[in-house]
């Protein structure tokens, strides 16, 4: 069985950038709960010699539902910069995005933001 | 090898030659990733840095996720055999020019080629897909060979590696054009 490309639920989208440190501009965020318990996550995409970047494109856009555009300009910056922050938020919602990447064999890990 | 797309959203392969088969075949030994470190790391890479990982997250993530996607990449790859276990023979293919041509060059004028045909389901497109990028991956880790630059084919050939790259080769061009064939279907 397949897995499915898109993200099984969808979070409402936050402010982006600026809002926390380590943030880099473009990168879409997310609120994370206010529990005190979580501290934000950003999921990283990392450049790796293999996969195609057409590949890399929709795989991006299909599991955080972003635009064509969006998901081109990150792509772009994993190609050119070696890593993008493709997103930041809870913790729980990462290890699910990371899951998801990883599963279409992209090199991606999270790391904590800020 | 022609490669078709279907209005239903299959693919099909036609004019598959013995050496096209041969790879398709090959899939599961190539991308078998447990045979060495490298792979393995490249395919089942840390949740993140040692450092911001609790022992909680780590045990779960080892526990817990890194067996789904293990059982995600051996699902692409029977969805491969599933496929190739419906390989069609094209009865009494005529060879085209081209493969007249490098018959006769290779002093098989006269010997019909024998040509195979493939349909892959359209739910099945993305795991071939992965297959052929989990070669491509192990491949790359165990011989050096990556889409960035020309291997060193000399070596390749000393270490009778050098058929992996034109596997290589060929997985890039057809996961493209798969690629597409998926970003049409939405």
């Amino acid at each position: 069985m397949i897995p499915p490309l898109a993200a099984e639920r969808r979070w409402p989208r936050g402010a982006c950038a600026a809002a926390l440190p380590g943030t880099e501009e473009g990168t879409e965020v997310e609120e994370a709960p206010e529990s005190g318990l979580d501290q934000p996550w950003h999921v990283v995409v990392s450049n790796d010699p293999v996969n195609l970047m057409s590949y890399v494109t929709l795989v991006i856009r299909r599991i955080f539902g972003y635009s064509q555009e969006k998901a081109v300009e990150m792509m772009l910056q994993v190609h050119q910069r070696g890593s993008c922050i493709v997103w930041t938020g809870a913790r729980e919602q990462a290890e699910l995005y990371v899951k998801q990447l990883q599963e279409h064999q992209l090199l991606s890990s999270m790391k904590k933001a800020g | 090898m022609h490669l078709q797309k279907r209005s239903d959203g299959a693919v099909r392969f036609t004019r598959l030659n013995a050496w096209d088969v041969h790879t398709f075949r090959s899939l599961p030994r190539l991308a078998d990733y447990g045979a060495d470190r490298v792979s393995e790391e490249r395919l089942l890479p840390r949740l993140a840095p040692e450092s911001e990982l609790t022992p909680e997250m780590a045990m779960d993530w080892v526990e817990y996720v890194v067996p789904e996607l293990r059982e995600s990449f051996a699902g692409n790859l029977a969805v491969v055999l599933e496929d190739l276990a419906g390989l069609e023979e094209e009865p009494g293919a005529a060879a085209d020019p081209a493969d007249q041509a490098e018959g006769a060059a290779e002093g098989k004028e006269g010997k019909e080629q024998a040509f195979f045909a493939l349909t892959i389901p359209a739910e099945h497109v993305e795991g071939w897909f992965r297959a052929m990028n989990q070669a491509r991956l192990v491949l790359s880790a165990r011989h050096g060979i990556d889409s960035e630059q020309l291997p060193d084919l000399a070596h390749l050939m000393e270490t009778g590696a050098l058929e992996y790259w034109f596997q290589y080769e060929l997985f890039v061009r057809l996961q493209g054009w798969l690629v597409e064939v998926v970003m049409e279907a939405g």
